[in-house]
């Protein structure tokens, strides 16, 4: 099967900047991308540098972004690529990190943010087992971190974040799958300092693309993300911009079965935050003159049956387990 | 270059299992210690193993019993010292693990589960469904961070500085500049991995190319058992990729063309879970014999049914999607064997000392030896653990016991040279020509069944290959991440690891675990009872033989 | 073809001229929509981080009253689609979950067997109603507009929430737009985030990332962005001047709803479809059409 790859080359001691290479290959029908470079690594340019060991998504070395998507192309078919329409397998470096020389980039960056959730098991000393024995944890117990168990630090989930590609102080997907593994893990101590350091560690920043659903290894860091934002509240850890955002929308739609906007806005801000308020005058403005902001409370649209709402808080309030 | 006056108590080269177990244990010892990885730690293969962990955790399970089926496994070559302590130590070491945050599978009372696996008397395989391994590096890993070990990432060691028998340190190349430097230690540890890519078509990754063992023994290191390759029963045609035999382990049949479970045929008791040596031997005969389906036979997991495999087996239903084309929910899959586990290694003793001074050596890379002959499946992990933590103690006392030695004059140097005689010859060999070659020659001559006539011809195309590498000539001079020049570097250790391994197969004139011979083909301890020892000589691999240590298991005829 | 109309909270309040331009296209199409005034808000995965199971019963209500109408849902948000959608698969596929809210449910006197499908708007128009028939309805070609159809986030992804485009390689709105006569631009933005979700919690990074996707269209030389989700729209459109202004960018690109967009080619005028309301003028864009 014929392919054409366009692979981003950057030779730091040669080139200015980067540039896109074409190489015509000639491959089997089930030949993965990761064949493609290795291929052209041996026949056709040595120099070719790219991260890659296991060719089984196992080791999590091989992400790129190809064709628009980040992709770990050891378990990419070139055929899957073709089967969609593209005539060219377009090949990028992965998003957010720097470039060091061709498909390699510098993950120091994205290290520093697993490091930053202490991924290590803290138990309460007191309730360590001996050591002819183990800690009892049934499966059920263990079932809420499973899917992070699967995590492999591709940064595919990284690599197509929108908000990691502008915010590098956010933790990213990877970093909060790994916090939620140890905040469910009932053997560890120290949930309430965990959930308390996410909050300036990006818990809330999380815009809900979903691109990290994408996870090749099934990880789901955005439920493990939204999974997390449900226990820090259910913690009582509130005392935050984003657990005040989600409050006053819950509320809000429990009183007219309808999100009042401008309220909302209102009261995340904080209805006694001046400052704040003033900041968003402006915009406010703008927009009462577009006739785009109904009046808070006064102009809010209601559902026919409120009460039905309502009655509907109270019962899943009621019938809480958790 | 710049000697960067970088030193250390313990130096650890290969940041797998065994490699940050060490460095973990010799911090804890107080040492100051580093460890040198020529990819991130969490990239090392250790985290392609699949199915378990093995340890007599079970109340009904003994120790001693998982000693013998060590022993009984390896052919009778382990030495039983070193399988005692694998098999004393493995519970508490699983226990340690879990403390560490090991989410090991569990039963519904929450004990750690146990899965049977091959050549055990006893289901006492621990696991994490089937990412076992990925798990354990995970959490060693985790440990690491904790303690806050320095970690020299993405360095190649290309040389280990030894004179008059006293380890000195390493050299090692920082691939993001390129910079050869000299990092002196009073103790090194290499737990550098298995050699796989010597093979073509291995369960191993690209990266197991067994630099270690070739550096080691280039340093004058003795390297034990070479000839001893595991091919792993369950791997998938199309790329080599490992199928755990925890499949097996959960109930999976092998059948052939016509649908017959042929491993009774062969291990009339254990069948499909004899040893991997045995499994492998029957699956090859019935494809040489005309029974297979395509080159493979069918591994058939349906009977498990779907919420079974989902739970225990989601890695290996994936691979077989992905690779084999096949959902063994729906279908059997094709399955052949391949290289996955080198035996033989590193010769250390039970402290995992070699007898250089100062150089320790543990995991795949080492031969103690706990596997001899043959490896049971969920003892590779357990030797990473339990020989890690024991040789990093040891190179920590030893550092607390010596001093520094100078590096010999010319040592960086040497390096140096190397380096420009790869970029600058004006040869007509390259690296993936002769690699290509190295891999089709060592499947071809120095497969599953062996002989004498076959492997002569092997071992002269070995060294035929040997000698043209210093016509290879690479194109990527620059210096930052040339991985050009690492894989010649890689290339060259993998001649050197298929010299011993040609030579060693052809000079051992019986069948033992791994190594069958069809002119050979009974195991002969009267005269075969003793470990291969290579030392690099002027002509290549220099063999003696070394006595077995024995213990309280006879050696009695090996069936299943 | 009839649908139970989920109009989501946003066409009611800030972005009117969403839910005024779809029911005037509704009209010209000759698609009955049923507006459910009674349904809430779908819960926008806000109320999913706050209380899944509550978010979960406020939407089974809504697919309750639509089932009872015997009519499939159309909304006209991405967000309320992934939400919608999530939901729905989670009760689909766990009984227990779906029995645990019916007996939620059951003291409004409704119950939710989980037929019902939900659709936005763009489905609806590429799949239910076809191109063809799309095609037809056109008087006034956009030919020679270039458009950079804003496919976003949410409304492909998770696949399995929503159901329709390729997350990977979607094509139907790009379809749609070449149906309308316009021509579709392939630009670097098209399926990333626009930022909204966070525009409160930390506007600094959301309106980096809506910049960007403007930034993106103009690189590929489009006229105008259009979007499927007023959530999208008002990070793109109502927000451009303060979110350029506040990143230092120099971008300027008209954003128009889905509904806007095609009701313009079946021949609304710009008043019938509030054009007005943009805070970006598309006028300049449109006029050389």
């Amino acid at each position: 099967m014929k392919s054409t790859f366009l692979i981003q080359r950057y030779v730091p001691e040669v080139d200015s900047a980067p540039h896109m290479e074409r190489y015509e290959m000639d491959l089997w029908d089930e030949a993965t991308i990761l064949d493609g470079l290795l291929a052209i690594k041996d026949q056709r340019d040595d120099s070719l540098a790219f991260r890659r060991a296991c060719r089984h998504a196992i080791c999590g070395s091989c992400t790129m972004v190809v064709n628009g998507y980040s992709k770990l192309v050891c378990k990419t078919a070139i055929a899957s690529e073709v089967k969609r329409g593209r005539k060219e397998l377009r090949i990028t470096p992965m998003r957010t990190m720097r470039v060091v020389k061709d498909l390699v980039v510098d993950m120091a960056p994205f290290w520093k943010h697993f490091r930053d959730m202490e991924p290590w098991l803290q138990p309460d000393p007191k309730k360590v087992p001996p050591p002819n024995e183990e800690y009892r944890v049934t499966p059920e117990k263990l079932a809420p971190s499973r899917k992070d168990l699967n995590c492999i630090q591709c940064a595919v989930c990284v690599s197509d974040c929108g908000v990691a590609e502008v915010d590098s102080h956010f933790a990213g997907p990877m970093a909060l799958a790994k916090a939620h593994r140890f905040v469910t893990d009932p053997r560890d101590s120290k949930r309430k300092e965990r959930l308390q350091a996410l909050v300036d560690l990006g818990l809330w920043d999380c815009a809900h693309a979903y691109n990290c659903m994408e996870c090749p290894k099934h990880v789901d860091p955005a439920m493990a993300i939204a999974d997390l934002r449900r226990i820090s509240v259910q913690a009582g850890i509130t005392n935050n911009l984003g657990a005040r955002h989600s409050n006053v929308f819950t509320k809000s739609v429990g009183r007219t079965g309808r999100l009042d906007e401008s309220m909302l806005v209102l009261q995340t801000v904080g209805l006694t935050n001046i400052p704040g308020q003033i900041r968003n005058g402006p915009q406010g403005l703008r927009m009462l003159m577009k006739g785009k902001l109904p009046l808070p409370m006064v102009q809010q649209e209601r559902v026919d049956n409120p009460k039905e709402v309502r009655r509907i808080y109270e019962a899943v309030a009621s019938g809480e387990e958790r | 270059m710049v000697d960067s006056g970088l030193q250390f108590d313990v130096l650890v080269v290969g940041a797998g299992l065994a490699g940050m177990r060490a460095a973990v244990a010799a911090k804890e010892a107080g040492a100051n210690v580093a460890m040198i990885s020529k990819v991130h730690p969490m990239r090392s293969h250790s985290g392609a193993a699949q199915g378990g962990i093995n340890a007599a955790v079970a109340k009904d399970d003994n120790w001693e019993n998982h000693w013998f089926d060590t022993v009984k496994g390896s052919d009778y070559l382990a030495d039983q010292d070193a399988a005692e302590i694998l098999a004393r130590r493995a519970p508490e070491n699983i226990y340690e693990l879990e403390h560490l945050g090991c989410m090991f599978s569990r039963w519904a009372d929450g004990r750690i589960a146990t899965r049977p696996f091959g050549g055990a008397g006893f289901p006492r395989t621990c696991f994490v469904a089937d990412i076992t391994g990925h798990v354990i590096l995970q959490t060693v890993y985790e440990q690491v961070l904790k303690h806050n070990v320095t970690v020299f990432e993405e360095h190649f060691v290309p040389a280990l500085v030894v004179e008059d028998n006293v380890c000195r340190g390493v050299i090692s190349m920082d691939l993001a500049s390129g910079r050869l430097q000299a990092i002196h230690a009073k103790a090194v540890v290499f737990a550098t991995g298995g050699s796989g890519r010597v093979f073509y078509k291995s369960t191993n990754s690209l990266i197991s190319t067994g630099d270690g063992v070739a550096i080691a023994y280039r340093a004058g290191a003795p390297v034990e058992d070479m000839e001893f390759i595991q091919f792993h029963p369950t791997t998938l045609a199309a790329n080599g990729v490992l199928i755990t035999e925890g499949a097996r382990g959960e109930g999976a049949y092998l059948l052939n063309a016509a649908g017959d479970r042929f491993m009774f045929k062969y291990a009339p008791s254990k069948g499909e879970l004899a040893s991997r040596d045995v499994v492998a031997r029957a699956e090859w005969t019935e494809i040489l014999e005309g029974r297979g389906v395509k080159g493979c036979v069918l591994l058939d997991l349906r009977h498990l049914g779907e919420a079974r495999i989902q739970e225990r087996l989601p890695q290996i239903r994936e691979l077989a999607i992905d690779f084999a084309g096949v959902d063994p929910v729906d279908a059997p899959v094709p399955i052949k064997p391949g290289a996955h586990y080198t035996m033989g290694g590193i010769r250390v003793n039970t402290s995992c000392a070699s007898p250089i001074q100062g150089f320790f050596a543990a995991g795949e890379c080492s031969a103690v030896s706990v596997h001899g002959s043959n490896r049971l499946g969920g003892n590779s992990i357990l030797e990473t653990v339990v020989f890690g933590k024991i040789a990093g103690i040891s190179a920590a006392q030893y550092a607390r016991e010596h001093d520094y030695r100078p590096f010999p004059a010319g040592a960086v140097q040497a390096q140096e040279d190397r380096r420009e005689r790869l970029f600058h010859t004006k040869g007509t060999e390259k690296v993936a020509t002769l690699r290509d070659a190295m891999q089709a020659v060592m499947n071809e001559y120095f497969h599953i069944f062996r002989d004498q006539a076959t492997m002569t011809q092997g071992l002269n195309k070995v060294k035929d290959l040997r000698a043209r590498f210093k016509n290879v000539s690479i194109n990527d001079h620059t210096m930052v991440f040339n991985t050009a020049l690492t894989e010649a570097y890689e290339l060259d250790a993998m001649l050197d690891l298929a010299e011993i391994i040609a030579t060693g197969a052809l000079a051992r004139t019986e069948s033992r675990g791994a190594h069958a011979r069809t002119d050979y083909k009974d195991r002969d301890d009267a005269n075969w009872l003793k470990h291969t020892v290579a030392t690099l000589g002027p002509d290549g691999p220099k063999l003696s033989y070394e006595p077995v240590t024995p213990g309280k298991f006879q050696p009695m005829e090996r069936v299943y | 073809m009839k649908y139970a109309y989920f109009t989501g909270c946003v066409a009611k309040g800030t972005c009117p001229e969403l839910h005024h331009s779809t029911v005037e296209l509704a009209k010209v199409l000759g698609i009955d929509l049923w507006e459910m005034t009674d349904a809430t808000c779908c819960g926008a995965g806000v109320i999913r981080d706050e209380n899944p199971e509550l978010q979960i019963a406020l939407n089974a209500r809504t697919f309750a009253m639509a089932e009872a109408s015997g009519m499939d849902i159309v909304n006209i948000c991405s967000t309320c689609q992934q939400n919608l959608g999530q939901d729905n698969r989670a009760m689909r596929e766990d009984p227990a979950l779906l029995e645990r809210t019916n007996g939620v449910l059951a003291q409004s006197g409704l119950h939710y067997s989980g037929k019902t499908q939900v659709k936005n708007l763009l489905w609806v128009l590429v799949g239910d109603y076809g191109l063809d028939r799309l095609k037809e309805k056109v008087v006034r070609p956009l030919t020679g507009l270039r458009v950079a159809s804003y496919y976003g986030c949410q409304l492909l992804r998770p696949v399995e929430d929503t159901g329709y485009d390729d997350p990977d390689n979607p094509t139907s709105f790009d379809k749609l737009v070449e149906a309308l006569g316009a021509t579709p631009v392939d630009y670097a933005g098209k399926t990333r985030c626009c930022g909204f979700h966070i525009l409160t919690v930390n506007e600094d990074t959301s309106t980096k990332m809506a910049v960007k996707r403007l930034e993106e269209a103009e690189e590929a030389e489009a006229d105008i962005m259009v979007t499927p989700c007023p959530l999208c729209h008002t990070s793109l459109d109502a927000y451009q001047p303060r979110a350029t202004r506040m990143q230092g960018s120099s971008v300027r690109m008209p954003v128009l709803h889905l509904s806007q967009l095609v009701g313009l080619a079946v021949g609304l005028e710009s008043s019938d479809v509030q054009l007005n309301k943009l805070m970006v003028s598309p006028q300049g864009a449109l006029s050389r059409v």
